[in-house]
């Protein structure tokens, strides 16, 4: 008898990497000593194994004096990895109903970098619950994302990604 | 009947046709532009994730952010400059001439019912559509459920509409991966991506961010090999592929309630190949010369609609060129001679089919292997001529040379020179 | 427009017709002309959304079978019926003519044999053929072709248009149609009318629809329904057929219907082309169980590409834009079970039609009109029938200069909707105006999303003009009826983010059955693209 479990082993790839993002992967107790990300930072995708000494704890965020990174190719996973693990963030796109367009139902609309990957549910859950009245600009500022900021220190917000 | 005479007119205004259509204004011509959709900008309207704009603008657009931009740059063109702009109105034949050339376009639209356009070169952009359930042939019954990534993007972005709450997606194609993302967002919970390949068709940071960061299992070398379910979708089987053959005794099933298929691209051609345009069998779209022009005297093809790609910019930079070699063509431009290319080993096709030495333009194919530190070598006649090392390939990733570097002048060329493209 | 009972909501009349298929409906039609109450009801959200959506479309030349079955006589009195319905009803046939091609010497014997039996049966201007004249009848034939039989009374048909063409004119004539009514039991009332006893028929909602008469047209559950109403016992055995649709870019388009020598089971696998100018290679023939399992297996694809192959070499795979496959209802005698009922004096029994069931359809309708009338049924006729429908136009036949006169009529035929078969949004409208509430409904009806993208670029299109021109709302349009919701969801939070996923239910399966009968998957009704 061949079980799921089985072939996902052999085939399965994606969903074997610990991460703290995803609950289901930290469920164990004992502490986690490495990680293992892919570098999106050029298309060779090197797998990167983020180590932790010391171990890290259910929940607990990195301590980056902690953090050892092997596996990349260039100095650009070395950073990647670092931010990653440290400060994962995402940029988010969706689409707004809106109300009064002769083209559109809904309008697209993008955050202006990206943002705490831990921020994204609550905004998303924000953004499907509004409604917008046309006519709309490219561009148009829709909300500030609390608590984050791009580089310059700029609050990152969420803007219409075309017109309605 | 209305009928327009112009120099030129494109077909689709998406990426590619904004694009071929300023570049025949810019270079003098009077170019109808032809969208049936009542808004330029074609599928990238729907694509609301970023990632656009990266070649032609420098920064991360999203597509209707990356639509928007060339709108606000061909819009402007329309009256005096010389393009007419015809949105709502869709080409219903594309009729050559018979002994001087040119071209008859049926045309229909709401406002002005049905009218010809009259040119002397066409510039076809009409983009691509989907490979669905009947092209890859998964057994099963035919509930509702079973969608086009495609379609389902457009249901779920432009219309707010969610094909169900469990979904399994087929093929790990950009479009595939970039759903998944999309409709774990949108309150769909993914329970898996189907990959017929060994390895995923999609870009890595697809794969990390739209996959990785939800927990989407990935099955490469494995098949859907059954659809379940009387009136809504139920179940997917799920085969293990050894060694390419389906290795039934490890199927399993995974209930769900939406199955989107993201399978492949095929360029809509249907004008073409009713103009009279060879076809080439290996891209879908139109055979091109050197000059991106089908077999057709005076009818060129860019963008998705001569050959899947998969950055936009590279469509917007293949459609420019596509109208300036018409432009050139209107103005009598005649290439003195044309190289032959051959897609070598690991090669699956090379566009465009020539090489004019006078104007050399980019050659853009796509690689057969997935490869870390590939040899990229050109050779002329058997003769190597240049070799270039690539840190990664991989089928997913068009790839191109530009010839303008090679310096043909100093070789010798014949008139039956090849010119051979290969990876190793 | 087709009427929905709500619930308790009950109608009564002079004939109920159970089952909408051709048959149901050709007979409405017939009975639609007499001063009658005639109310035709079906299981499903549309008519002829069973057998009579998903078969080869051929209207079948006379020679298959001997005249001693009754199926033979109405075959030939229904094949010479359809250029008066062609007239009257404007649904997609021609005459193409039908080819039997012999591939060895061996076979002529038996197309010598189905020329006598097409001659006897009175088959109109069939001819035995040399090799060089079948290859002049269609050079799409392969050359190998020893010679054959041409029976040009034979065509094709789009059989999903026939049959709504025969509904809508019973409608015309005031025929009421009953959608989503599947009969769950029944009641004879014991009072003593002047034709005897009254039936009801009750859905499972408790809508009923009661009449002086009864006609099983069930189709595949006429055993069913037969059980239901008390009356005989018999048994539909369904029987699978498989078929592939190609492109109509496909290089292997045949003028005429192309059959092999057949054997003792089935007529073979046939490559017929159709009216709107795809191919249909098919059908396979399997005995099943399940009455609504159509679904496909591809496990024959690649012999019923070979065999295919056999009569049209330029037959390729890469052509196929869908396949389905349609449950053909079969009895053991092997011919239509047509007479009124021995236990229910007031049940026409109209079973086992299967093919040449589409063919015969016309003749059905004769045929169980008459036997009503000896039943005792009064028929007196209607004076203001109209047997005609107003043509609806299609703008993928027209010339430009005749689509600008529709233009002008209507500006919804300048809005192409389906880009693959250049349907407008006009013929959507009316085709959603004329009942067709489904994707399925408006793809049989207007071929939108019939073409080779499958509604990938119009669905959602087709979508937006039914809910504007009913008011359903986006979420309940369906594929096929309830249950069937294409996008039943808004978009909403989140799914998963933050929360650890649910286990995947994941069941194991020892061995993936290549037998479809033997999946626990139910299916619904395969359909003709």
């Amino acid at each position: 008898m061949n079980s799921q479990q089985n072939s996902n082993q052999n085939n399965k790839q994606g969903n074997n990497n610990p991460d703290s993002r995803n609950p289901a992967a930290t469920a164990t107790e004992n502490p986690e000593q490495t990680r293992e990300i892919i570098c999106i930072a050029c298309p060779v995708g090197c797998h990167l194994q983020v180590m932790f000494r010391g171990g890290l704890a259910k929940d607990a965020s990195p301590d980056p004096d902690t953090i050892a990174i092997t596996g990349n190719r260039c100095p650009r996973g070395e950073i990647y990895g670092r931010e990653e693990v440290l400060a994962p963030t995402r940029m988010v796109t969706t689409t707004i109903p809106v109300a009064g367009s002769s083209f559109a139902r809904r309008v697209p609309v993008r955050t202006t970098g990206p943002i705490p990957v831990a921020r994204i549910p609550d905004l998303l859950t924000q953004l499907h619950a509004m409604e917008l009245h046309a006519p709309l600009a490219r561009g148009q500022v829709l909300l500030t994302v609390e608590g984050s900021e791009n580089s310059d220190n700029e609050a990152i917000q969420v803007v219409t990604s075309h017109r309605a | 009947m209305t009928e327009y005479t112009l120099d030129a007119a494109v077909i689709g205004g998406g990426a590619a046709g904004m694009s071929a259509a300023k570049a025949l204004v810019d270079a003098g011509c009077t170019t109808a532009l032809v969208e049936r959709e009542q808004t330029l900008g074609g599928i990238l309207l729907q694509c609301i994730h970023n990632g656009f704009g990266v070649h032609e603008f420098k920064e991360e657009l999203t597509g209707p952010e990356y639509a928007e931009r060339w709108e606000d740059m061909v819009t402007p063109l329309a009256g005096p400059r010389g393009a007419t702009i015809f949105t709502d109105t869709t080409v219903m034949e594309l009729i050559p001439g018979s002994d001087e050339g040119g071209f008859t376009l049926v045309c229909v639209s709401p406002g002005s019912g049905f009218f010809h356009i009259r040119t002397r070169a066409v510039v076809l952009t009409a983009g691509c559509r989907e490979r669905n359930r009947g092209n890859i042939r998964i057994p099963g019954t035919r509930p509702a459920g079973v969608y086009t990534a495609g379609l389902a993007q457009r249901m779920v972005n432009m219309e707010g509409c969610l094909p169900g709450k469990d979904a399994v997606i087929v093929g790990s194609g950009d479009i595939g991966l970039i759903m998944a993302r999309r409709l774990v967002w949108s309150g769909c919970r993914v329970h898996g991506v189907v990959e017929i390949q060994p390895y995923p068709s999609g870009l890595t940071r697809n794969i990390v961010q739209c996959l990785n960061d939800f927990s989407i299992p990935l099955y490469l070398s494995h098949v859907v090999s059954r659809i379940h379910g009387r009136t809504r979708l139920e179940a997917v089987d799920i085969t293990p592929l050894e060694e390419g053959r389906p290795d039934t005794a490890k199927t399993f099933t995974q209930a769900c309630d939406n199955l989107l298929l993201s399978v492949g691209l095929i360029p809509s051609a249907e004008l073409a190949r009713e103009a009279g345009a060879q076809l080439n069998p290996l891209t879908g779209g139109p055979l091109v010369d050197c000059r991106l022009m089908s077999t057709v005297p005076g009818l060129f093809a860019a963008g998705n609609g001569l050959h899947v790609h998969d950055l936009v910019d590279y469509v917007s930079a293949e459609a420019r060129r596509a109208g300036e070699n018409a432009a050139a063509y209107l103005s009598g431009y005649q290439p003195a001679r044309q190289i032959r290319l051959k897609p070598g080993s690991n090669i699956r096709y090379l566009v465009p089919g020539t090489l004019d030495p006078a104007r050399p333009q980019p050659i853009l194919f796509r690689p057969m292997i997935v490869k870390n530190g590939a040899i990229l070598t050109l050779s002329l006649d058997g003769k190597i001529i240049k070799e270039q090392k690539k840190n990664h390939i991989q089928p997913s990733e068009m790839m191109q040379v530009d010839p303008a570097k090679l310096d043909l002048g100093n070789l010798e060329l014949r008139p039956d020179s090849v010119l051979e493209v290969s990876l190793s | 427009m087709y009427t929905q009972l709500s619930p308790g909501q009950g109608m009564s009349a002079d004939v109920a017709i159970v089952g909408a298929g051709v048959s149901g409906c050709a007979i409405a039609r017939v009975l639609s002309a007499y001063k009658l109450d005639v109310i035709l009801i079906d299981k499903e959200a549309d008519v002829c959304f069973g057998t009579s959506k998903a078969n080869s479309g051929i209207v079948h030349g006379g020679f298959h079978h001997n005249k001693k079955y009754l199926k033979t006589r109405l075959e030939i009195e229904g094949n010479l019926m359809f250029d008066r319905l062609h007239r009257e009803l404007d649904f997609p046939f021609e005459r193409r003519g039908i080819l039997v091609a012999a591939m060895h010497e061996d076979e002529l014997k038996h197309v010598e044999y189905l020329y006598q039996q097409g001659v006897d049966n009175g088959a109109i201007g069939i001819e035995m053929c040399s090799r060089s004249r079948m290859l002049e009848l269609d050079p799409q034939l392969h050359s190998d072709c020893v010679g054959g039989l041409h029976a040009p009374g034979g065509g094709i048909i789009e059989p999903y248009r026939y049959g709504f063409s025969l509904a809508e004119s019973a409608m015309k004539n005031g025929v009421e149609i009953v959608v989503n009514f599947p009969v769950a039991r029944a009641e004879h009332s014991t009072a003593k009318g002047p034709n005897g006893q009254t039936t009801t028929l009750f859905a499972k909602n408790g809508t009923k629809v009661s009449a002086k008469w009864i006609i099983n047209a069930a189709g595949l559950f006429a055993d069913d329904l037969s059980r239901i109403l008390g009356a005989e016992d018999f048994t539909i055995t369904p029987r699978k057929g498989e078929y592939y649709l190609l492109d109509k870019l496909t290089r292997g388009a045949p003028r005429k219907v192309l059959f092999p020598v057949p054997s003792s089971i089935s007529k073979g696998m046939l490559v017929i082309p159709t009216v709107e100018g795809t191919v249909l290679v098919g059908p396979t023939a399997e005995d099943i169980l399940d009455k609504e399992d159509t679904a496909t297996s591809g496990t024959m694809l690649d012999s019923i590409f070979d065999s295919a192959r056999r009569l049209v070499p330029a037959i390729a795979m890469n052509d196929v834009i869908t396949s389905f496959s349609g449950l053909r209802p079969a009895m053991d005698s092997g011919d239509f079970y047509i007479e009124p009922s021995k236990i229910q004096s007031n049940l026409i029994q109209v079973a086992g039609i299967q093919s040449p069931g589409l063919t015969a359809s016309p003749a059905i309708g004769e045929y169980v009109k008459n036997l009503l009338k000896k039943q005792g049924c009064i028929l007196e006729e209607k004076p203001d029938f109209d047997p005609f429908l107003e043509r609806i136009p299609h703008l993928r036949d027209k010339t430009s200069f005749q689509s600008e006169e529709l233009n002008q009529h209507d500006p919804g035929y300048s809005r192409i909707v389906c880009r693959c078969e250049k349907v407008s949004e006009a013929e959507i409208r009316s085709a959603v105006k004329a009942g067709h509430h489904t994707l399925d409904g408006i793809k049989f009806a207007a071929r939108a999303g019939a073409g080779r993208c499958q509604g990938g670029f119009c669905t959602h299109r087709t979508i937006q003009i039914i809910h504007e021109e009913t008011g359903i709302p986006l979420s309940h349009i369906s594929k096929n009826g309830p249950g069937s919701e294409m996008f039943a969801l808004p978009v909403g939070p989140p799914a998963l983010l933050g929360t650890s996923p649910p286990a995947p239910k994941v069941s194991e399966l020892e061995v993936s059955a290549p037998n479809a009968a033997d999946q626990p998957g139910k299916s619904n009704q395969g359909g003709q693209a």
